[in-house]
């Protein structure tokens, strides 16, 4: 293996590539015209985060009530959640947890934007006959929100606040009803709103909002899914014609010319290979600082493809060993050179529909069911986004890096068989 | 002193493809041995799909023999390819450049390929510019050549390291009669400075104009080899000269020449008589003496020599271009 006549020939094919201005157009202009175009069509400004329309906050609640003398008035605080009125419907979507490390970590995780945490004295310090009520008894939840998830915490506090208060002016309304008259429990709501009014504003309640390092952002950032889903899916392309090029030097004979000279075989597969290698990671390299530069124009608070660039630099790596593998598969099925570019244009775009390249996809899943797991592109991108909300997407890795063995290990039989080199 | 390749016996067979009937392949070469002495022009010639192109694609070690072997300068090519590698250089009939490239940045990459570096490949990339005659447009791209002007840049390639051994696979093919002209030229500019060409064509006038020896291939095989002289001689191929002379005068003239010395016949075609002789030329002034003295002078004279055509028409049946 000769190290220098590698670089030598990866460097012919950087040369190359940059001297070919449509390829420049293909592989650099058009992902970056085309994710700015739909990220301004799925967002409006391009920014993601707490612009995007509110509904359906995720919510998680846990209810550790152990009750009081009025029952477990923590219940309806969590059914009032769990099984929202009409009016509140839209606006949230919660689920029970039964633990609050569960919850706090299901928030971190950015699978939810709030935690209501209602503790085990909460029915217990709704006692308004105790006389300490309101003095240092207080009734105590606490909000967990992400870092991120400003307004939709402000809203859960405002409603819970508002519910407890309630409850709390019906507790003191029935208290004091029930030691005069209990005939008058009839009447506790007028009485409640009575005694409501008689409070002013004074809050009963203790509604703590802390706030945890948002690990996933929950909420959907157009440029965070566009700008890795159009930069894969280009670098598919541009890596894919990179094999190519082997079979185009093979026709127009300048392999060979390479073969002839004093230049082992293994070191002329590796240079044509790495050429499309290393070019695939400049490719992207330059996508995401484009990109990133084009979030900073568009005001975009949160940094594209995030900030760990160590991270980024090895997801780069392995999405892009997996691109040289699905190339290598693509070229070494193909009879000959026109047949691979067929197979190449078809298989790619099937492979960025299937992987959700082109639609919005706020939840990250799988935007196709488990058929988009065989998209190269999928997991790529997804693997991206996760990365920019600050997760370390290991299980894209191992399945990019599944990818690029597979593929590489039988497309390179097939390849070799074709091109003989 | 022992020659400067070698070739013995060599055989290749493609592999039958994938549903063919036949389940042996195709035998391209069968057996073909010859030998080139330094500093000699040796072509190979012979019809398209002769098996050219794959005895040059063996002994330049891009095909593996199925059997025999190529030895270069005292290497084989299939124990020490590389240093057989180095001791050659192959211009194919594809243009083999990269047309994004400059012509500078062409030779640079390929002379890297050989080792080549630093001040060393600047100055041998400038006199080869200078030998192709495109200095002054070193530094455009190759796609804006002409295809005479790539073609030139694709023998420099081939002339970077300073080969000892030259293979031309059909320079000539598709270039324009200036063109061929010109790399005529160089391949004889190339023998003068000491450089062994292996020359394969299908064009008989090239193989005649530059050979010092030619190997006639065909179907795979060598059939004929040596110098044109001797090749012609081997076939008992004459002379013939074409004497018009009208159709009045045509058996006078006959029954005159038939006689004369080195003349083992004549027969009369319309106007004309055509006269055999080993050596025409050399028969050519008694011929027209004689006819002179008695006032029977040809209004034109053809003489037509036997060629490397006749040889591969006898020994074939078929033309070169067939």
């Amino acid at each position: 293996m000769d190290i220098r006549k590698i670089w030598l020939i990866v460097w012919k094919d950087l040369r190359i590539q940059f001297a070919d201005s449509a390829g420049i157009l293909i592989s650099y202009v058009t992902p970056i015209v085309l994710t700015f175009i739909i990220s301004l069509a799925f967002s409006g400004t391009g920014a993601g985060g707490d612009s995007s329309p509110i509904t359906d906050i995720p919510v998680v609640v846990v209810n550790e009530d152990a009750g009081g003398a009025f029952g477990k008035l923590g219940d309806q605080v969590a059914d009032l959640f769990l099984n929202p009125p009409e009016a509140l419907a839209s606006l949230i979507e919660a689920r029970a947890i039964s633990t609050p490390e569960e919850a706090r970590q299901i928030v971190l995780r950015g699978e939810a934007q709030i935690a209501i945490l209602i503790p085990a004295d909460f029915s217990a310090s709704l006692n308004t006959a105790n006389p300490d009520f309101g003095k240092t008894q207080k009734v105590r939840v606490e909000i967990f929100r992400n870092v991120d998830a400003l307004i939709s915490g402000q809203i859960v506090a405002s409603i819970v606040n508002q519910f407890v208060n309630s409850v709390t002016n019906a507790s003191i309304a029935v208290s004091a009803a029930a030691q005069t008259n209990p005939l008058l429990l009839a009447q506790a709501n007028p009485i409640a709103a009575e005694v409501a009014q008689k409070t002013g504003t004074e809050d009963h309640i203790t509604v703590t909002v802390t706030e945890g390092k948002r690990v996933v952002q929950q909420g959907f950032n157009a440029l965070q899914q566009f700008a890795p889903s159009m930069a894969v899916f280009f670098l598919n392309f541009s890596v894919a014609f990179g094999v190519l090029s082997v079979m185009e030097e093979k026709e127009r004979w300048t392999l060979q010319r390479m073969l002839i000279s004093p230049t082992n075989r293994p070191s002329v597969l590796i240079g044509k290979l790495g050429g499309a290698y290393i070019n695939g990671v400049v490719q992207l390299t330059i996508l995401i600082a484009a990109t990133t530069v084009l979030g900073l124009l568009l005001g975009d608070p949160q940094p594209v493809w995030g900030t760990d660039l160590i991270r980024l630099a090895v997801m780069v790596l392995v999405v892009v060993a997996a691109s040289i593998g699905l190339g290598t598969i693509i070229v070494g099925l193909a009879k000959d050179r026109v047949q691979a570019q067929v197979m190449i244009n078809a298989i790619l775009i099937v492979l960025g529909l299937l992987g959700g390249s082109f639609f919005a996809n706020a939840s990250g899943s799988a935007p196709l069911g488990p058929v988009s797991y065989i998209s190269i592109n999928y997991w790529a991108q997804n693997a991206f986004t996760q990365l920019a909300q600050g997760v370390f997407p290991v299980l894209n890795i191992v399945v990019l890096g599944g990818m690029f063995i597979g593929f590489f290990g039988i497309g390179l039989g097939l390849f070799n068989r074709r091109v003989g080199v | 002193m022992s020659p400067l390749v070698e070739i013995n016996n060599l055989k290749k067979r493609y592999p039958p493809a994938p549903g063919a009937a036949d389940k042996e392949g195709l035998l391209a070469v069968k057996g073909v041995s010859f030998h080139i002495e330094k500093g000699e022009i040796f072509s190979l010639l012979g019809p398209n799909g002769a098996g050219k192109t794959t005895t040059i694609s063996m002994m330049s070690g891009l095909l593996a023999p199925t059997e025999g072997d190529v030895i270069i300068g005292g290497h084989s090519i299939t124990q020490n390819p590389l240093a057989v590698k180095k001791l050659i250089g192959v211009i194919p009939q594809e243009i083999a450049l990269y047309p994004e490239l400059s012509a500078r940045a062409n030779l640079e990459f390929f002379g890297r390929l050989y080792g080549m570096g630093g001040a060393a490949l600047r100055k041998r990339v400038d006199e080869v510019l200078e030998f192709i005659d495109l200095k002054d447009r070193q530094k455009e791209r190759i796609d804006t050549f002409s295809g005479g002007m790539k073609r030139r840049v694709n023998i420099g390639v081939g002339l970077l390291h300073k080969p000892a051994l030259v293979f031309m696979d059909e320079p000539t093919v598709g270039v324009d009669p200036q063109s061929r002209r010109s790399i005529l030229d160089a391949v004889k500019n190339l023998n003068d400075e000491g450089m062994s060409v292996l020359y394969t064509t299908h064009y008989m006038e090239e193989a005649e104009e530059l050979s010092d020896r030619v190997g006639i291939i065909d179907h795979g095989s060598l059939i004929a080899l040596g110098t044109k002289g001797e090749l012609i001689q081997r076939i008992g191929e004459q002379d013939a000269l074409l004497l018009k002379v009208g159709q009045e005068n045509a058996p006078k003239v006959r029954d005159l020449v038939v006689n004369m010395p080195g003349v083992s016949g004549a027969t009369i075609e319309d106007d004309k008589v055509r006269l055999l002789a080993g050596r025409g030329r050399q028969a050519l002034p008694a011929v027209l003496k004689l006819l002179d003295d008695h006032g029977l002078l040809p209004t034109s004279i053809q003489i037509i020599e036997p060629n490397l055509e006749s040889v591969f028409l006898h020994m074939t049946g078929r033309a070169l271009r067939d």
